[in-house]
C-alpha cells in the first residue's frame, strides 16, 4: 500500500535522510524510531507531501507522490507532532474545514464519523483553545482520519499525554488500524513495540533495521547466554558451574526480597545448557524456578542499532 | 471561507474594519465637510495614502500565523495546490478590504447630494482603490510568507509600501535619466494620481496588475522553496 523507495532529503550540506526504503501493507502498524534529529519527522513530512524529497519515491497504491499531483494527498491522513489546529475554531469547525480541504462532499457525515472514531463527539461545539492537550491530540487524530484515508502518518501521537491518555490514544489507533496502513513514531520504545507490527529504525538519516520487535531482540541476543533463577546453595552452584567444562558463570545475585538466586551463565555451543544446569541443581538438591535465554530489551537493541553508529560516524566526521 | 471566518474569529478583521471606517469618516469630515471641499479625489487620495498603514494589519497573519501555529502542515498536506491556497487568502483579504471601503460609497453619495459628482473621476478613484488594494495585499502576503513573526511581517510590509510611496518624491531632485523614469514608474503614487484624475492609462493597469502578479508569483515560489526545504 505504501512503498518508500530510496528516499533522500538534503538540507544544504546536511543529509537528513539517506536512501531509506520500506513498505507498509494495509492493516499494518509500523513504528518509526530513532534518536532526535535522525530524520523521523522529515521522512513523515515527505510522505505526507509537506516536504519534497531530494531523491527517491513514495508510492501509494502504486501511484507516485509528486509535488504537482495534489489528488494523491487525499489518500494520506497526517497528524504532525504538534496537531495543526486553529485555536479560535470549534472542534466541529476545524473538522469541517479539514473536510473542505479534502474536497469531501458529505462533510457533515465524514466529520461525525471521524469524531466518533476519535471519541470527540461530546466536544464538537467547544473551542479548540479551551481543550486539554489530550483532547487536542484526539482532534488531530480525527482530522487525520477525515475521509478515511488509506495511509495514516502519526508523528509522536502520544507525546505529552498522561499515562491514561496514552492508553486511550493507543487503543484508538489500534482500533482504527485495520482500515489503514499506519506509520507512527514515538520515543517510548515499550509502547511502540506493544503497538507495532514492525519497527523501522533510523540512525543519522539511514535505515539501520526494519523488522518485528521480537526479531530485533532476537538479532541482538547474546548467543549462549542464559538466565537462571534457582533455589539451592549458591556457593555450591557457583563451584559446580565453574567446574563444568564449557559453562561459565557471568552473574550471581540473590533475587531481591526472596530466598532464590538469579544467575547468568554462558554456555559453549557444544553444551546443552538446560540439561547441564538441571544436572548441577539436581546434584545440589536444588530446583530450577526459571531458565531462559537472555534476550535484550528494546532499549538495548535501540542503543546497539543507533549509538555505536552515531559515535563512529561522529569520529569519522571529526 | 475559513480565512473570512478567521478574520472574524481573531478580531483582526473587526479591528481593521473599525479603524479603516474611522479613518474614512475622519478624512471625509475634516477634509470635505469641514473644509467645504467637494473633491472626491481629495478624499480618495487621503484614504489611499493611509492604506499602507492598514493593509499590513490584514496581511500580516496570512502565512506567518499559519507557520507559527504549525497549521500550515494541515493546509500544505491537503489536496489543494499552492496557487489555490494563495487565491483563497488573497481573495479573503481583498474582500475584507472591499467591505471596509464601503463607507466611501456613503461619503460619495453625500457629496453627490451636494451636486459634487463626476462619474469618470469617481470611477477612476474606485479603480485606483481596487488596484492599489490588490497590490498592497499581494506585497503583504509575500512578506508574510517569508516570516513566522506577524509583527515583523506588518513592519516590513509597511516599510516597503512607504518606500514605494515616497520614492516618487525623489523625482524632484533627480536629473532626467533612465533612473528617473524607473523611479517615476515604480512609485504607485503617480499611477494613483493619474487614475484619480480620470485618466485610464494602459501603463497604469499594467503597473498594478503586473506587480500584483509578480508578488503573488514570488509568493508561490517562496512556498515551493519551503517545501524543498
Amino acid at each position: 500500500m505504501l512503498n518508500v523507495a530510496r528516499l533522500s532529503k538534503r538540507y544544504g550540506r546536511n543529509m537528513a535522510i539517506d536512501e531509506i526504503s520500506f513498505q507498509i501493507r494495509q492493516g499494518e502498524i509500523v513504528g518509526l524510531v530513532g534518536h532526535n534529529g535522525c530524520g523521523k519527522s522529515t521522512t513523515m513530512k515527505i510522505i505526507s507531501g509537506y516536504l519534497n524529497a531530494t531523491s527517491g519515491t513514495v508510492q501509494i497504491d502504486g501511484e507516485i507522490l509528486r509535488p504537482d499531483d495534489i489528488s494523491i494527498r487525499k489518500k494520506i491522513g497526517y497528524m504532525p507532532e504538534v496537531p495543526p489546529l486553529y485555536t479560535d475554531m470549534t472542534v466541529g469547525e476545524q473538522l469541517r474545514f479539514a473536510c473542505e480541504l479534502k474536497g469531501i462532499r458529505q462533510a457533515g457525515q465524514a466529520m461525525q464519523e471521524a469524531a466518533r472514531k476519535a471519541d470527540i463527539q461530546p466536544v464538537l461545539g467547544r473551542l479548540i483553545g479551551h481543550l486539554s492537550k489530550g483532547y487536542r491530540q484526539r482532534v488531530g487524530l480525527a482530522q487525520a482520519l477525515v475521509g478515511n484515508p488509506p495511509i495514516l502518518i502519526l508523528d509522536e501521537p502520544t507525546s505529552g499525554l498522561d499515562p491514561r491518555q496514552i492508553v486511550e490514544m493507543r487503543e484508538m489507533i489500534q482500533a482504527n488500524a485495520s482500515e489503514h496502513a499506519v506509520l507512527m513514531s514515538s520515543h517510548v520504545l515499550p509502547e511502540i513495540s506493544a503497538m507495532c507490527d514492525r519497527l523501522v529504525v533510523l540512525s543519522n538519516g539511514k535505515l539501520v533495521a526494519d523488522d518485528h520487535p521480537d526479531a530485533l531482540r532476537e538479532r541482538f541476543r547474546k548467543k549462549g547466554l542464559y538466565a537462571v533463577t534457582f533455589c539451592a546453595d549458591a556457593a555450591q552452584f557457583q563451584q559446580n558451574v565453574q567446574s563444568t567444562p564449557g559453562l561459565d558463570l557471568v552473574h550471581l545475585a540473590q533475587t531481591p526480597g526472596k530466598e532464590s538466586w538469579d544467575a547468568q551463565i554462558h554456555a559453549d555451543d557444544a553444551i546443552d545448557a538446560s540439561r547441564a544446569v538441571w544436572d548441577i541443581l539436581s546434584k545440589a538438591g536444588g530446583r530450577v524456578i526459571r531458565f531462559a535465554p537472555v534476550v535484550p530489551d528494546l532499549e538495548e537493541v535501540f542503543l546497539n542499532l543507533t549509538q555505536d553508529k552515531r559515535y563512529a560516524e561522529g569520529k569519522e566526521r571529526g | 471561507m475559513k480565512e473570512l471566518r478567521q478574520y472574524w474569529n481573531s478580531l483582526t478583521g473587526a479591528v481593521f474594519l473599525a479603524a479603516y471606517a474611522l479613518m474614512i469618516g475622519y478624512q471625509f469630515y475634516v477634509g470635505n465637510l469641514l473644509a467645504q471641499n467637494g473633491s472626491v479625489s481629495r478624499l480618495f487620495e487621503s484614504v489611499l495614502s493611509m492604506l499602507m498603514f492598514f493593509i499590513p494589519i490584514l496581511t500580516m497573519r496570512l502565512f506567518a500565523e499559519e507557520k507559527k501555529m504549525h497549521t500550515d502542515q494541515l493546509v500544505f498536506t491537503a489536496p489543494v495546490s499552492d496557487a489555490q491556497i494563495m487565491a483563497g487568502k488573497f481573495g479573503a483579504a481583498w474582500l475584507v478590504f472591499g467591505v471596509g471601503s464601503l463607507p466611501l460609497l456613503w461619503a460619495v453619495c453625500v457629496m453627490a447630494g451636494y451636486g459634487c459628482f463626476q462619474g469618470l473621476t469617481l470611477l477612476g478613484n474606485f479603480t485606483a482603490l481596487c488596484l492599489a488594494g490588490a497590490l498592497f495585499i499581494a506585497i503583504g502576503m509575500l512578506v508574510s510568507a517569508c516570516t513566522e513573526n506577524q509583527v515583523v511581517a506588518a513592519i516590513v510590509s509597511y516599510v516597503i509600501l512607504l518606500g514605494m510611496w515616497s520614492i516618487g518624491y525623489l523625482q524632484a531632485y533627480l536629473p532626467q535619466s533612465l533612473l528617473l523614469d524607473v523611479i517615476r514608474y515604480m512609485s504607485y503614487r503617480s499611477h494613483i494620481q493619474r487614475l484619480a484624475s480620470g485618466v485610464f492609462d494602459c501603463s497604469t493597469f499594467v503597473y498594478f496588475v503586473s506587480l500584483t502578479a509578480l508578488c503573488l508569483g514570488i509568493c508561490c515560489e517562496v512556498l515551493k522553496m519551503r517545501r524543498d526545504g
